[in-house]
């Protein structure tokens, strides 16, 4: 009873990130660095590429529960592999596209591109989704039971 | 639809239906060396199913039905099976629907199939049966497909089948006109080099203008495109938001019977089978304490979605999965709703061309700019 209490009182969102190893997570680094104020609410996980992103993961996340899901890379241009990025970004168009042929909210997913400089975008950026995430309220499969 | 050779075909006499033309031409292709095996449906012995079977001595293709009442294995894993360990110069004649053999050609770009001496010979489809309404009664099965087939009348058929504005498709090396084409003929349609070899090994010259059959299936193939629309639209109704979605997976097993049949799906080792998808109890706790219960097993959603994700921009909606589904939930009209979308948005069309790169592989610079929020 206590913890149902606990959990009606405080709706802390979850939020995962994903940053690419060579700039984003640079510039979550810089960002923490440079003691840039952002919500705390997110968890990182560092990939090497964002492509390396498969979108089922983003799916497992929302699956269980994640309230939000951000991918981060290199600007186009930028990958430290030359092409990455440009694969990242038509993995993220279909995964959109499939998010909303299911009626699933697809501003719960996010792309973005961050450098390795670019710590006050990467604060900002976690500011924005987070007030996003915020006014959607809770990820609605987290309440389904039927899974 | 791709056009045929300059848009001239060969009009050849089928007295006794077209099954018994194809039959005929087989016969002919293998006794002047088109091909040294035949890949075509045959009824199995107790009558209740059709099967691929690999054809070396002609006096079998008697019993052979190329275009048989049901889809059972996938015309495509047939093919994979036959090449997996790759070409062995053995000229092979496989028969399939335009369905099969545009998934033969995703297969090829996923490098799961060798096509070098493999001639593909597809015809119009009149759709097929539900394949458990066919193992219930198969007499009843041969009899309403026999009807379609004389009618082109798809009510009775699957309903994938009845939306499918590619049923028509000239995909194969040849292929089979009978839409349109007058009645004891059919019409042959050689495309590319292949077919073009096959044509001259089989004597004949292509000298029938093919537009009356082009007509004909144009006309048929927008009626189709219509009856998709409106099958589309009531889905979309039905799986809108999350709780429709999942109304219409509910029924769901977690059998994987689907993604086991789908020619698409040729992973040795299936994400969702793997022990990466295997939880402790008390991760599973805490997803149930969050939601009051949780369905166990669990990741139904998660499969589907993957599986989506996966593999749903070479879907060629040819249903397999949906015959194959124990509990009926319309899985093939899902995916096909989603693969028609997601196609559209990557302008791509699984089958359309083997040289065509699948749109994970390759990118323009400037593109898809609305997903980078």
């Amino acid at each position: 009873m206590a913890d149902k209490k606990k959990k009606e009182a405080g709706y802390e969102p979850k939020i995962l990130s994903f940053c690419c190893n060579w700039c984003s997570y640079a510039g979550a680094d810089l960002a923490g660095v440079s003691r840039l104020q952002m919500p705390a609410n997110f968890r990182t996980i560092r990939v090497m590429c964002s492509s390396r992103v498969n979108p089922v993961y983003v799916f497992t996340a929302l699956e269980r529960g994640a309230d939000g899901v951000i991918v981060t890379g290199c600007h186009p241009g930028d990958c430290h592999y030359a092409r990455g990025n440009y694969f990242t970004r038509r993995r993220q168009a279909l995964l959109e596209k499939v998010l909303e042929e299911i009626g699933f909210d697809r501003e719960r997913v996010m792309l973005r591109w961050i450098s390795a400089s670019e710590g006050p975008e990467f604060a900002s950026t976690m500011e924005e989704f987070d007030a996003t995430i915020r006014s959607k309220g809770k990820n609605p499969l987290s309440e389904e039971v039927f899974l | 639809m791709k056009e045929g050779y300059k848009g001239l075909g060969v009009l050849m006499d089928a007295p006794d239906g077209p099954n018994a033309a194809i039959r005929e031409m087989l016969r002919k292709g293998h006794e002047r060396g088109a091909c040294d095996a035949i890949l075509v449906p045959m009824k199995v012995p107790s009558g209740d199913s059709y099967m691929h079977v690999l054809v070396d001595d002609v006096e079998m293709l008697d019993r052979a039905a190329p275009i048989s009442p049901v889809l059972t294995v996938q015309g495509a894993r047939a093919v994979t099976s036959l090449t997996r360990r790759g070409d062995e110069g053995v000229c092979i004649a496989a028969v399939m629907r335009p369905c099969e053999a545009e998934a033969v050609i995703e297969l090829r770009k996923l490098f799961q199939v060798d096509l070098e001496h493999i001639t593909i010979i597809t015809m119009d489809s009149p759709g097929t049966v539900p394949l458990q309404d066919f193992a219930r009664d198969p007499e009843e099965g041969e009899r309403v497909f026999a009807e379609a087939l004389a009618t082109w009348d798809d009510s009775a058929m699957r309903p994938i089948c009845q939306t499918c504005e590619k049923s028509n498709s000239a995909v194969g090396d040849l292929h089979l006109g009978l839409r349109g084409v007058q009645t004891g003929k059919v019409l042959l349609i050689p495309q590319g080099e292949k077919g073009l070899e096959a044509i001259a090994k089989l004597g004949l010259t292509p000298d029938h203008p093919i537009d009356e059959w082009k007509q004909a299936s144009d006309k048929a193939m927008a009626r189709k495109r219509g009856t998709r629309k409106a099958n589309h639209e009531d889905l979309r109704k039905r799986a809108s938001g999350l709780s429709g979605l999942l109304d219409l997976l509910g029924a769901c097993i977690n059998c994987h019977n689907c993604m086991r049949v789908c020619p698409i799906c040729y992973c040795k080792q299936c994400k969702f089978d793997s022990p990466e998808l295997r939880n402790t109890s008390s991760d599973y706790l805490d997803r149930a304490d969050r939601s009051g219960s949780l369905r166990m097993p669990s990741d139904m959603l998660l499969f589907h979605m993957g599986r989506m994700s996966h593999m749903v921009l070479s879907c060629v909606s040819c249903g397999a999965c949906e015959d194959a589904c124990p509990t009926g939930v319309p899985v093939a009209q899902l995916f096909s709703l989603v693969a028609h979308d997601a196609q559209e948005r990557f302008e791509y069309m699984p089958g359309r061309s083997s040289e065509e790169k699948r749109p994970l592989v390759t990118f323009e610079f400037e593109e898809f700019s609305e997903v980078e929020d």
